[in-house]
């Protein structure tokens, strides 16, 4: 979607390491997990595989490698894309680059805002921000902040709700 | 529903949504047809054969069905779907059969989320929702241009009638 | 709140912990693991395993201690380090909450967005003499900040210092208890609500806008209180001692108790109910078995009907007991009371709990009588409020109370209706239906859709709420200020097809408050959509407000909004 000419801000590009090692880590277990029941059961209960056709099962995960491998490619572009705009009334984060989405929350609308930093993501320097709204809805979740930044945009978030509705009413 | 006012002028979505949502509609059944009328035909072909392998087929007739139905509906929807931005509100018509009217006062959004799939880039279309505290509207189709628009302009005007929750 | 911690990241203010012995007072939940397991092994078990490993019951007993005194240890010593990086402090205008080892959190809450306050005093920590402090901001169910646990007394402290500062008291200097002397005659008036419209003629409703206009006429009429908090009222309505009035501070005041003996009537015919409705499955379930074993053809039926019925004597008795002893025990010594701060009702026995919710907060209201509780003429009030969502204790604001008590409590949580008479409406709307009650009926044409309801289910509007009655055994009425719709939606469902009807729904924040409309006349149901819609996008105005002391705030939500319906104006 355009806006590609606003001042969005970029991530930390540190969240492109952190991510490859979270989707290597995803995808081999799910891969082991799908590979390693599938030899024991050729090498443990050879008959299964006097049909040919059971090789086939292979296939599996086969796929979910190359969905992985597919996915690491995509993540520094995704990183790249992802981008938040501190607007006059509203934040807007953006993400996505097949499936594009934009979320714009306006300031006076959080309720409350967290910072989480995992073990890795602070051996990589980076938060994940979520902004709540009220009805039980998370907003949105951002990841990539280094934690000065994040503390900025939630002082700024919680901060600029009021500054923008005085200087509405003054007006 | 024809006590509905007539007078009320709702924009319509772009006539390109019928198009992405019959090619969504159709992958959907292809998708479909193959994983169910799949399962059908090697459970079928590996049990033992009888009248009660008629009842297996039943899943994907039935898709079959939905999708057909789908297909003959969507044009309908597409034309009725449209939105009006009222002084105070936001009024969201859907529906072709069952049909409902959504009104969101300003006031009361908390956000607006503005997404794009690829085949949704290649006709120019966005999809818009809107959450309040207790509740979800959405409007489909809008020209990226006119969602971006639409977004910025409700949260503007959410922001300037914000009150309590 | 002991023990300041340094940051340097904000001298100021002091990061604070929670009371110290918390982290053992927690540990003990470990007890009940180990309870649970010894109560669930047979005694067979337990001395099979005390045979396997060659013991002695003395060592065993002893080994057993050990384990039991080490897992202790262990949870004590981890909830010590949880307690260690579990930091909180309190800002002029927000909470911070700095917390976890591994996975760090750290949450920010302005004040202005708390929607209520609890203290819980759980068995455990009240023998300990502390308690739980929990602060909900609009997100649901779970607590924003729970502080577990503080000493009782400094939980208190904080509340009233939280419940002040979310208040926006000190912002209004005619309301700082310091300054509370000067609260004269050119006060408020001078600059506030009255003075607004004439400043800005703008604001005087006189458009026909119909359902605003009407709205705030009856608003002047019968909410003096409320209309001091309206900024655009016609000017000259609101007399002047209205508005002084408001300034005087409004004493906590109590406003009913319920009786020992109704919490324990409550709490058996609940548990009775409870335990007739198991009873009724394991009648079903144990005669299917019966009709199983008799076609086996053993002819032993009547052992198993002798067992069967003991079996279901028990069943009925311990349920009824213990939903009995837990409705006692929650409803124990039930309080409601007002005050500045908002509603707060207290009650519990072994455990205790006190719920706050500050004014403005309370999104919906359910008027709701469990069929048990017909025979006696109690009713049961439940609230929707943002910051509990679901969770049904906190909800319930009323567990069992006499009619009158209904309408004691409605005095605070809902606005007035508006109407003459408003308790006889609320009264006939719940124990009658005619056809002339004010409330719609569903038509006899979709009559067969609402096979139950039937007529009862309807609704009709006052000018400051909008009542729906729903279900004819138990009997619900529901009640929904206009300004509290978040979205209004109406539509033709199946049913609705078949007998030309349309349903409406009025969505309001998650809570036990439902606002569904079905099956009405299309016609009378899209003008109450239109109207709502309309008193939705105005009304809220007159009542919504995060700081429920502070006019300003008020005022600049009223000039803003003529500024963008001027705006919204020209676009549209």
């Amino acid at each position: 979607m355009d806006h590609e000419n606003l001042p969005y801000r970029r991530v930390s590009p540190r969240l492109i390491p952190l991510r490859q090692i979270n989707n290597a880590i995803g995808f081999g277990i799910f891969f082991l997990f799908l590979l390693i029941p599938l030899l024991i059961v050729q090498f443990v209960a050879p008959l299964f595989f006097t049909n040919s056709a059971a090789y086939l099962l292979y296939l599996l995960p086969a796929g979910v490698l190359v969905w992985g491998i597919v996915v690491a490619c995509i993540i520094p572009r995704q990183v790249r894309a992802m981008g938040y705009l501190e607007n006059r009334d509203d934040l807007v984060l953006r993400r996505g680059i097949l499936f594009r989405n934009q979320v714009a929350v306006p300031y006076g609308r959080i309720q409350y805002v967290d910072i989480h930093q995992g073990p890795l993501q602070r051996a990589f320097g980076v938060t994940q921000i979520s902004i709540t709204t009220a009805g039980g809805g998370t907003a949105s979740t951002f990841e990539g902040l280094p934690m000065v930044e994040a503390e900025r945009l939630r002082d700024e978030l919680t901060q600029r709700g009021f500054a923008r509705l005085a200087e509405l009413a003054e007006a | 529903m024809k006590d509905f006012p007539h007078h009320l002028q709702f924009r319509p979505v772009r006539r390109q949504l019928t198009t992405y949502r019959q090619i969504h509609n159709a992958i959907s059944l292809v998708i479909n047809i193959v994983i169910f009328g799949g399962a059908a035909v090697l459970t079928g072909y590996l049990s033992e054969p009888g009248w009660w392998q008629l009842l297996l087929y039943i899943p994907a007739a039935w898709i079959l069905i939905h999708h057909v139905v789908k297909m003959f509906i969507i044009p309908r929807q597409v034309r009725i779907h449209g939105w009006a931005e009222q002084a105070d509100d936001i009024l969201i018509r859907s529906g072709a059969i069952f049909r409902k009217y959504q009104a969101v006062p300003y006031g009361r959004l908390q956000f607006v989320v503005v997404t794009q799939g690829p085949l949704q880039r290649k006709y120019d279309l966005a999809d818009v929702s809107i959450t309040t505290a207790g509740s979800k509207a959405e409007i489909l189709g809008l020209p990226t241009i006119e969602a971006t628009r639409l977004r910025d302009d409700l949260s503007a005007r959410g922001y300037a009638r914000l009150a309590g929750l | 709140m002991s023990q300041p911690v340094q940051q340097q990241h904000s001298p100021e203010i002091p990061w604070s912990r929670v009371h110290p012995i918390s982290p053992f007072v927690r540990s003990w939940s470990v007890l009940l693991i180990f309870g649970y397991v010894l109560t669930n092994l047979s005694l067979q078990t337990l001395r099979n395993i005390v045979e396997s490993f060659e013991l002695s019951i003395g060592q065993a007993i002893l080994i057993f201690l050990g384990i039991v005194f080490i897992a202790l240890l262990v949870a004590a010593g981890l909830y010590t380090i949880a307690w260690r990086f579990y930091q909180f402090r309190i800002t002029a205008d927000a909470v911070e909450l700095h917390a976890g080892v591994v996975f760090r959190r750290r949450r920010y809450m302005r004040l202005d967005r708390l929607q209520a306050v609890d203290i819980d005093r759980p068995l455990f920590a009240r023998l300990f003499g502390l308690s739980k402090l929990s602060l909900h901001a609009a997100d649901g169910s779970e607590a924003t900040l729970a502080l577990e646990y503080l000493k009782a007394t400094d939980a208190e402290q904080l509340r009233r210092e939280i419940l002040y500062l979310a208040s926006g008291a000190q912002d209004d200097p005619q309301l700082d208890p310091m300054a509370e002397s000067t609260t004269s005659e050119t006060g408020p008036s001078a600059g506030h609500s009255p003075g607004a419209p004439a400043a800005n003629p703008v604001t005087h409703p006189a458009a026909p806008a119909y359902p605003y206009a009407e709205y705030l006429s009856a608003y002047v009429q019968h909410n003096p209180r409320g209309l001091t908090e309206a900024v655009s009222p016609p000017p000259g309505v609101i007399p002047q001692q209205i508005t002084q009035s408001r300034r005087a501070k409004n004493p906590p005041r109590e406003l009913l108790t319920i009786p020992l003996s109704r919490v324990v009537g409550a709490g058996v015919v609940t548990g009775l109910g409870a335990g007739i409705a198991s009873a009724l499955w394991a009648l079903i379930v144990g005669g299917f078995v019966l009709w199983l074993s008799a076609r086996d053809g053993s002819n032993e039926t009547l052992p198993f009907l002798i067992g069967g019925g003991i079996g279901f004597l028990l069943i009925v008795g311990f349920i009824t007991i213990v939903t009995a002893f837990a409705q006692v025990n929650s409803n124990y010594n039930f309080t409601a009371r007002t005050s500045d701060s908002g509603v707060r009702v207290l009650s519990g026995l072994l455990s205790t709990s006190s719920h706050t919710i500050p004014p403005g907060r309370i999104q919906a209201i359910q008027i709701y009588q469990p069929i048990a509780y017909r025979f006696f003429g109690w009713y049961r009030i439940q609230v929707s409020v943002a910051g509990y969502g679901l969770t049904d204790s906190s909800t319930t604001v009323l567990p069992v109370g006499k009619f009158n008590d209904v309408l004691i409590m409605l005095s605070v949580l809902a606005p007035d209706a508006g109407v003459e008479r408003a308790d006889e409406l609320i009264y006939n709307a719940l124990k009658y239906t005619s056809d002339d009650d004010g409330f719609t009926h569903v038509p006899s044409r979709a009559r067969f859709w609402q096979p139950v309801a039937g007529r009862r289910h309807g609704y009709m509007t006052t000018p400051t709420l909008l009542l729906i009655r729903y279900a004819k055994l138990r009997r619900i009425l529901a009640m929904i200020p206009h300004e509290r719709i978040q979205q209004s939606t109406v539509h033709q469902s199946l049913s609705d097809k078949f007998s030309g009807t349309v349903s409406a729904r009025f969505s309001t924040p998650p809570g036990p408050v439902r606002v569904n409309i079905s099956n009405h006349e299309p016609e009378a149901l899209i003008q109450l959509f239109f109207h709502e819609a309309e008193i939705a996008a105005h009304a809220r105005r007159i009542k919504d407000k995060n700081k429920w002391m502070a006019d300003e705030e008020l005022e600049n939500f009223e000039k803003t909004a003529i500024k963008a319906k001027a705006q919204g104006g020209d676009r549209a």
